[in-house]
């Protein structure tokens, strides 16, 4: 009979441990993952400005990784944010960092590659969650 | 010659003031808040945009609703997928104006607290919103904080019973901007 108390009890253990990791999964992180597309800036807007609602089903929540000139460093609260050249003034590629050591170092006209999960398109396209 | 250089002086000068009537940014940070005496939970979008006409008072906000992030991976997840429908509803969108305006002047430094009312579209539904506002003006720049409650049931959101203790019926919801003129 204790036998069964104890095997009852060591389930309940890892059953709690299983439900706790997943409760407290962490994030996917966008570094050291190979990126499902490897587009330029200027690609990807064009995507968009074809056809929004094709661009979402095909990039939207996947991670893009995306070359191109930095065109701005935006001031975000506990955070980084670049911008990214697509040659077109009005609209961007916008990099969302977790943390403003993230984008330290890094200077408006410099190229680089970003990687990151595509949320859609307001004005800018905007990736989150990047890393170089 | 001189008409024509003149009116190419003056349609310049047109472009000038006319793009001078609007301010915006691509950064604003919306948050929002489910407070519970079980859980916390908050999102953040630092990438949301704001364009605010001031000559007309005429402003509009809009955010990815997949751009909010938040402490645990999993509240992300079922914000996005159960909750907010983020692959149907890619978007949140606010679209109104500024009250009685008169207009801002930009070139005082200087605090105001307005009302705005507008229509805030989310999860497939629009509804009716107002909310104090406090504007600052700062060297040329409009920073604006905005802070109101939303029912959950207003935008047909859905919470099951199983967690109806742990998110709120009401959200708070933050706007904080800072729009520079619009070139």
């Amino acid at each position: 009979m204790k036998k069964y108390i104890y095997i009852i009890l060591v389930l309940a253990i890892i059953g709690g441990l299983i439900g706790y990791k997943m409760v407290n999964k962490s994030h996917v992180e966008t570094k050291g993952v190979t990126a499902e597309f490897v587009l330029k800036p200027a690609e990807l807007l064009a995507a968009y400005e074809l056809d929004e609602a094709a661009a979402d089903t095909k990039y939207l929540d996947k991670i893009l990784e995306v070359k191109g000139n930095v065109k701005a460093i935006n001031e975000v609260e506990n955070g980084g944010s670049i911008s990214l050249d697509t040659g077109n003034d009005m609209a961007s590629v916008t990099c969302e960092f977790e943390s403003k050591d993230a984008v330290n170092g890094i200077k408006i006209g410099d190229e680089v590659t970003v990687k990151g999960f595509c949320s859609g398109k307001l004005m800018d396209i905007v990736l989150v969650r990047c890393s170089l | 010659m001189r008409k024509f250089i003149i009116g190419f002086f003056l349609f310049f000068l047109g472009v000038q003031v006319m793009s001078a009537q609007k301010y915006f940014t691509k950064t604003g940070h919306i948050s929002f808040y489910s407070d519970t005496p079980l859980e916390k939970i908050e999102g953040h979008n630092k990438s949301s945009n704001c364009v605010l006409d001031v000559a007309t008072g005429k402003l509009e906000v809009a955010t990815l609703v997949k751009g909010f992030q938040f402490e645990k991976a999993l509240m992300q997840e079922h914000f996005n997928e159960n909750y907010m429908e983020s692959d149907k509803f890619p978007k949140a969108v606010f679209k109104g104006q500024i009250d009685n305006y008169s207009k801002l002047d930009i070139s005082k430094n200087g605090k105001v607290t307005v009302k705005v009312s507008g229509d805030l579209t989310m999860h497939g539904v629009t509804k009716k919103v107002t909310t104090d506002a406090m504007v600052s003006i700062n060297n040329g720049k409009i920073i604006a904080d905005a802070s109101f409650n939303v029912l959950l049931a207003d935008f047909n959101i859905k919470i099951p019973a199983l967690v109806k203790d742990q998110i709120a019926k009401s959200l708070k919801i933050k706007v904080a901007c800072t729009l520079e003129p619009l070139k």
